[in-house]
């Protein structure tokens, strides 16, 4: 069993670089990349660490990253392998057009899909007293503040076991093509009355219009409130899978495991970069983003799927050559 | 077994129904759904739910067993069928993995509610007007018995035995899901003979939805080992008796694809 322990960014870097030492920094020095002397793919390793908040599952997701780089370090064939560590717009000069696979925890599903992320503000409208003199209308607003996050929040629906308290496993199934709405941060003042922060993350053919339905919708019970500067900051990808790329994919996967199944991945990452300027594109990669739940976790990289995933990968470079 | 086609469209639910226009098409049983053949070297996908695929086109149907179980229940064994959705319904995993491909939301042609196909009791109580017997009569049997077991994802055993019946003798049905079963249970060329349990069976949800131990459950698990045995095996005489998983598609189609069959055509 291959095993990684890792907890900070610079080791995962330093472990990057053991594994393949012809890196180019770039100037930012937010991405690496290995320049193969034949390029032919271009394998991506995405991370989407927030910033400015390192969370255990941003370091988790890039460690299962790294498990996936080292079982595939001593493949040859001029693979370019490239890690990131902002989820942020790529440098100009990086954008290619190399046929491309973006490595990504999708449970060996094709994706070519990816969610977009946005921002809203909610204001409510209510006077603030001063919490020492009116401790009881105090507590009041914060009920109500409670009660309006969570009604934001929370997902139901009439026929799909989607909401809280459902299996995770069975929720997802569900909520990958969801508009998920979350707090990213509350401010309280006497004067303006109760601001909150929302980041939703957004599916395709989706609206700024269309989510501000949704959020009235989710608020349909509360009064004195307003939905402002709704922005969608990244927007949903999409590729269609009718390039050589994805046909030669196809091929190996079928080949090694079965028909492809295509699934979206649940939010934006540097696929939805390359997405503007690169149609063949594609992302996959072995585990699940849905497991990923805390520091502990310290991956065990099953061997039987690092080898399936480095057989899918062998295939489709030399399925590429042939071409 | 005579084939039966429906001799003008009947939307039910999210789907039209639509006779052939060929004669050639009704020579034996034959469901065309969004132009994809339903048959069983066409199936991409059978474990929580059944897709077929046509190998030329590359065109993809979802949850065709929502159809050819439905279908094959009320006693058609003929039809070209058409999604008709127009909208989109991400929540949808099947609805997705559409858009991925370029597809439109007609391709999924199961219920968004996991039933079965409600819509089609309607046609029930006027079948006459819809539907007309052929003269064409086919037969279709496995060669030999077929015992196929597999274990889902979930780490739960299913077992199915199909086997052979004589020609005209029609399917007989024994399932069991997990703690209810029903039993001999029989479909001839007018479908299945109850005709409470079919309603049932057309109202009832997918047991992914409403889980494993309703009596529902079993009902919708059904029509959906009817859809993969008789509607995408195309068999008409066989004694099926299967003891269901979580995943059971796998079981059901994974025992379609394995067996072999032996087919008669009279009158044809």
């Amino acid at each position: 069993m291959l095993k990684i322990n890792y907890t900070k960014p610079e080791d995962l870097i330093t472990e990057f670089l053991k594994l393949n030492p012809i890196t180019h920094v770039e100037r930012n020095h937010w991405h690496l990349l290995k320049y193969g002397k034949t390029p032919s793919i271009a394998l991506y390793l995405p991370r989407f660490l927030r910033v400015p908040v390192l969370t255990c599952y941003d370091y988790e997701y890039v460690n299962r990253s790294l498990a996936v780089l080292k079982a595939l370090k001593d493949l040859k064939g001029g693979v370019d392998v490239y890690i990131s560590t902002r989820n942020a717009e790529l440098p100009e000069d990086f954008y290619s057009s190399l046929p491309s696979l973006v490595i990504e925890p999708t449970d060996m599903n094709f994706s070519v899909v990816h969610r977009g992320e946005g921002t809203a503000r909610i204001l409510l409208k209510e006077q603030v007293p001063n919490m020492l003199s009116n401790i009881w209308v105090h507590e009041d607003l914060l009920t109500k503040v409670q009660n309006l996050i969570w009604d934001i929040v929370s997902i139901t629906h009439k026929y799909y076991p989607v909401s809280r308290g459902n299996e995770i496993a069975f929720r997802d199934v569900f909520l990958k093509g969801a508009i998920i709405l979350g707090l990213d941060y509350i401010k309280i003042e006497s004067e303006s009355g109760v601001e909150l922060g929302l980041r939703f993350l957004v599916p395709p053919e989706s609206t700024e219009e269309s989510i501000k339905l949704e959020i009235i919708r989710r608020l349909e019970s509360h009064k004195r409130v307003d939905v402002l500067d709704i922005k969608i900051i990244k927007p949903p990808a999409r590729v269609l899978p009718n390039k050589e790329i994805h046909k030669i994919a196809s091929e190996a996967i079928t080949e090694i495991l079965k028909e492809p199944e295509y699934e979206w991945f649940p939010f934006a990452t540097v696929f939805n970069d390359l997405s503007r300027s690169n149609s063949s594109i594609l992302a996959v990669g072995p585990y699940s983003h849905i497991n990923i739940t805390t520091c502990d976790e310290r991956l065990p990289a099953q061997e039987k799927i690092l080898e399936l995933f480095t057989s899918f990968i062998s295939k489709v470079i030399s399925l590429l050559k042939e071409k | 077994m005579r084939l039966t086609t429906i001799v003008k469209p009947f939307q039910a639910g999210n789907i039209l129904i639509m006779p052939f226009t060929n004669i050639e098409d009704i020579k034996e049983p034959r469901i065309i759904i969004n132009d994809v053949e339903a048959i069983p070297e066409n199936a991409v996908k059978h474990d929580a739910r059944v897709d077929i695929m046509d190998p030329n086109t590359r065109k993809r149907c979802f949850l065709v067993e929502h159809v050819l179980g439905p279908l094959r229940l009320v006693g058609i064994t003929n039809a070209k069928v058409s999604g008709v959705d127009k909208v989109w319904n991400f929540l949808r995993p099947e609805h997705r993995f559409a858009y991925s491909l370029g597809l439109g939301p007609e391709f999924v042609v199961g219920e968004e509610d996991g039933t079965q196909r409600p819509g089609l009791e309607a046609l029930v109580n006027q079948m006459s007007d819809y539907v007309v017997k052929t003269k064409c009569k086919v037969y279709k049997s496995v060669a030999r018995e077929v015992i196929y077991e597999n274990i889902d994802p979930f780490g739960y055993k299913g077992r199915i035995v199909i086997s052979p019946r004589n020609p005209g003798e029609g399917i007989t049905l024994n399932v069991r899901l997990f703690k209810n079963s029903l039993e001999n249970l029989l479909i001839t060329e007018d479908g299945l003979q109850d005709k409470e349990l079919l309603k049932r069976i057309l109202r009832a949800r997918t047991p992914y939805l409403i889980g494993l131990e309703a009596e529902e459950a079993l009902h919708h698990a059904v029509g959906d080992v009817v859809a993969d045995i008789v509607g995408l095996g195309g068999l008409t005489d066989v004694a099926v008796s299967v003891e269901l998983n979580f995943f059971y598609h796998a079981l059901t189609v994974g025992a379609i694809k394995k067996a072999q069959f032996v087919k008669e055509v009279e009158e044809c």
